[in-house]
């Protein structure tokens, strides 16, 4: 078997066996598959657009934005559980498209900012408009058509699985080179033949729609939302955690880093029993990483196995 | 060789021509409504905003001044505003020492902070890709704000002051004295940075690392002692605005946050690196809130959103800013 | 005559790539001392080693006797050793005052501000005009005086000019240059990189040509003008040509 098929019969053995985990479960572990399934997805989306060098610090749009259009289709259109994912993907494509053309061919910087400002915005926004989103007060999803916790579980993991798929699908195409080349020099890289404005938009599209995808899922396990939880920070951070831990530019950096991360969070949690502190710790990771172990856990890990052959891959691209 | 934009007569009026239509048009909207209310009521709306625009201008110069220097996109620059806020809010407190002699000690006191932990992280961060800049930047921010938690709780606090609640009444007008205090504090110390920068030998030599580093290389000036300053100054400015807003706002370890992402809206808008821009730009920014307050039904509510518009535009329009260069590509 | 600055086996390069190799220079007291050679040569990195801003991988350099390359880049201008960099770089938002003033930021030029000014605006009357105008707005010309000028603002003993007629019209590459004579006449050393041999053979009386990071040939100047090799090393081999050409810009020039 070559090195392909093999990782391909990991990943389906691996699938087979944790997606119907929920359903053999106790609750606390259906709980976990949820947190872990939805962080997997924030972490593979939030990898995918930093791969192509834009740098997000505003994730929790996108999964605000799911959140609300699952619970809003849910509860004025009666939608069922996964027809209203689809108006959930449909927003965090479109608003990442637009992302894309309005932050144009500017600096990451400019990227950083908007997502920040978006993020903001449409916080404000959902303050504001109480008769749609039931403002400050916040919502809750009309349980009629709500599924068992187990499922919703079991279709967090299969999402995320598919999300891998998809990732591992676009960084091994002819696409691969495209994205390095995005990270240091958008302009060299219409030398592979990409034209760096619809790339852009593309990659943006994909990693909104899987962040909303992620919101969309977890409202129906929670049932609540307010713009707080919705466009909170908080979920910015897990969704960095993830890939910066595990390793940026890998691809299962993601989903070891954002294992990883919710074992942190877990352990500091029975430790302390203090909810300031795994944030605190998540920033000190962040920091530790970006200084110290650059290519995170999954990432260092894989270029030792690849020293002897060369020196190491570049890492260090483009100037600031 | 990028050109000096305040020479172009293109970039100035271009800002300038909106901003005269906006007043122009409330000028004669409420000059021919004949009604002495209405009047009152504008005037109070051009206090307010002055008012406004002259803390967010403090806000701001610090951040844009590190920027154009260091070229380091500071996060942790609302952290810096918060625990020059949470400084003042103990001095008050502990030592009953009130906001306007605390000023200086804390300013100081973040200054030092901010250099200490630039001093720690700069060489990785100088020489990092952007990514790892703004991530790591991004995630000092995290640990500052989860600090705070850890050390002060996530209670919300204030200041209280003799000015920070009283307001004099002068033919309709309330001048509310907190922010009066607060506006002169801003109005010295960004005229004392700009002074500073364009009279001392230091001040000098930062602007000269700003706009040349490798020419002021040769001018003997040690460039990284210089990103220091800049960077300290940034903090200090920060603490300052802390110091300002501690009997305005209510202390939280979040309030950093909602700071920050106005005066990077306020630092495009004005243009990168650009501490006049900044000015303009803090001015122009307070004066679209204060209007969305005034005149926009439930405005209040909605004016924290105006920050996320203005930079949507600026993006749109003229990514450059108002005095800013041009603008590169990635 | 003492030597002032003495390179020897000096090496150095970016990224991998050796640009100089071996090179051996020295400047006396009272001396103007041109480096010819094309593009590609390393005539920018000789200058960069000296000032500080690039460092050699191997080699000894010393200044008044003192080992150079312990001295910080920062410090060098203490030291006495001034550069008008290569394309100018002056600070474009600042007025050509401003930027004149900043080359005498060093402590020890810092005491004799006024002076220097004068002397300066004595040389270029030009910059008198200018003196409040953005640097960032002058002619080509202008620039390399307000360049030339702001070095000498730091009261050098060493006065490096990295190819100063680079750009300009032949007539204001006379200007600059009768300025440069004058400048010799003070007493202070000049070391000047230049591709315009003529120009540079004007003022000099010694210089050395560098091809491929190395001295190739060093004489009075007199013998210069008429060395063979010499003329075939600049004006080179066409694949020697169509490199430098290639090269233009790069940090090797």
């Amino acid at each position: 078997m070559s090195a392909s098929q093999l990782k391909c019969t990991a990943f389906l053995v691996f699938a087979v066996v944790l997606v119907p985990l929920p359903f053999y479960s106790t609750p606390v572990i259906t709980d976990w598959c949820l947190r872990l399934g939805t962080l997997m997805m924030l972490s593979i989306s939030w990898n995918l657009a930093a791969n192509a060098g834009l740098v997000s610090l505003g994730h929790s749009a996108f999964w605000g934005l799911g959140t609300y259009a699952a619970m809003l289709s849910a509860n004025s259109l009666g939608f069922g559980f996964v027809v209203s994912l689809i108006p959930a993907i449909a927003i965090g494509m479109g608003v990442g498209a637009l992302l894309a053309v309005i932050t144009g061919r500017l600096r990451g910087f400019f990227f950083a900012i908007s997502t920040l400002a978006l993020s903001e915005g449409l916080r404000v926004i959902a303050v504001m408009t109480p008769e749609v989103t039931g403002g400050g007060e916040g919502l809750y999803i009309d349980q009629a058509n709500r599924p068992d916790s187990q499922t919703i579980a079991s279709a967090a993991i299969f999402c995320s699985f598919v999300l891998l798929a998809i990732s591992w699908v676009m960084f091994r195409s002819r696409y691969h080179y495209a994205f390095r080349a995005m990270r240091s020099n958008e302009a060299a890289s219409q030398m592979f033949g990409i034209n760096p404005a619809a790339f852009r938009i593309a990659v943006l599209m994909i990693s909104g729609g899987m962040a909303s995808l992620a919101g969309g899922l977890n409202v129906w396990f929670g049932g609540f939302v307010d713009p707080a939880i919705a466009f909170d920070l908080h979920i910015t951070i897990l969704a960095q955690v993830g890939p910066i831990l595990g390793g940026i530019y890998t691809l299962l950096g993601p989903v070891i880093g954002a294992v990883a991360a919710i074992g942190i969070s877990e352990l500091t949690r029975i430790w302390f029993g203090v909810s300031g502190l795994s944030l605190l710790v998540y920033g000190a990771i962040l920091c530790l990483c970006i200084l110290y172990l650059p290519n995170g856990i999954w990432g260092a890990i894989t270029r030792l196995r690849k020293k002897p052959a060369g020196p190491p891959a570049r890492m260090a691209e483009g100037r600031p | 060789m990028p050109k000096d934009c305040r020479s172009n007569p293109g970039l100035v009026p271009d800002a300038g021509w909106r901003k005269t239509v906006f007043f122009t048009s409330l000028l004669i909207a409420g000059a021919s409504s004949g009604n002495i209310r209405k009047m009152s009521l504008f005037v109070q709306f051009l206090l307010d905003a002055i008012l406004l625009g002259g803390l967010y201008a403090l806000m701001t110069v610090g951040l844009a001044l590190g920027l154009g220097v260091t070229r380091i996109i500071n996060f942790a620059h609302g952290e810096f505003i918060m625990f020059g806020a949470y400084a003042t809010f103990f001095g008050a407190g502990a030592l009953a020492i009130d906001p306007i002699i605390a000023l200086p000690f804390v300013a100081v006191l973040v200054a030092v902070g901010g250099a200490g932990v630039f001093k720690l992280v700069a060489r990785r961060a100088l020489a990092a890709p952007r990514i790892n800049q703004i991530l790591l930047m991004f995630g000092i921010s995290l640990i500052l704000q989860n600090l705070a938690v850890l050390m002060f709780t996530g209670d919300a606090r204030s200041v209280i002051t003799s000015y920070s609640m009283g307001a004099t009444d002068i033919a309709d007008v309330w001048l509310p004295h907190g922010r009066i205090v607060a506006f002169a504090m801003a109005v010295v110390l960004v005229i004392g940075l700009v002074v500073w920068l364009k009279r001392s030998e230091l001040g000098k030599a930062t602007l000269a690392v700003a706009q040349n580093e490798k020419a002021a290389t040769l001018m003997g000036i040690n460039v990284n002692a210089v990103y220091l300053l800049a960077f300290g100054i940034n903090a200090g400015l920060a603490g300052a605005t802390g110091v300002a807003v501690s009997f305005l706002l209510t202390i939280t370890p979040f309030m950093g946050f909602q700071m920050l992402v106005k005066a990077f809206a306020i630092v495009i808008l004005g243009g990168l690196g650009s501490i006049w821009g900044a000015c303009i730009g803090a001015f122009v920014l307070a004066f679209a809130e204060t209007a969305v307050a005034y005149y926009v039904p439930n405005g209040i509510g909605w004016a924290e959103g105006v920050a996320f518009l203005v930079l949507l535009a600026v993006l749109i329009i003229r990514p450059r800013g108002i005095l800013g260069q041009q603008v590169e590509t990635d | 005559m003492n030597t002032l600055l003495e390179m020897r086996g000096l090496h150095a390069g970016y990224d991998g790539s050796v640009v100089l190799s071996g090179l051996g220079i020295t400047v006396a007291e009272h001396e103007v001392v041109a480096i010819l050679g094309v593009n590609g040569a390393g005539k920018t990195t000789t200058m960069g080693v000296i000032t500080g801003l690039v460092t050699p991988t191997a080699g000894e350099m010393t200044y008044q006797g003192r080992n150079l390359l312990e001295v910080p880049a920062h410090l060098r201008v203490e030291a006495g050793i001034c550069l008008s960099p290569e394309g100018r770089q002056v600070f474009p938002n600042l007025s050509v005052e401003e930027n004149l003033i900043l080359g005498s930021y060093c402590q020890r030029a810092r005491e004799h501000r006024e002076q220097s000014l004068a002397a300066v605006y004595d040389l270029f009357p030009r910059l008198i005009e200018r003196r409040r105008q953005s640097a960032g707005l002058l002619s080509g010309g202008e620039q390399q005086m307000l360049a030339i000028g702001r070095a000498l603002m730091g009261r050098p003993t060493l006065l490096l000019l990295d190819e100063p007629s680079l750009g300009l019209a032949p007539r204001l590459v006379q200007t600059v240059f009768e300025a440069i004579a004058r400048i010799a006449d003070t007493g202070i050393s000049i070391l000047i990189v230049e591709q315009n041999t003529q120009a540079a053979l004007s003022v000099a009386q010694r210089g050395y040509v560098m091809v491929h990071g190395e001295v190739f040939a060093e004489a009075p100047v007199e013998e210069l003008k008429n060395m063979d090799s010499v003329k075939r090393a600049f004006i080179g081999s066409s694949s020697e040509r169509n490199a430098a050409v290639s090269g233009r810009g790069a940090p090797d020039a």
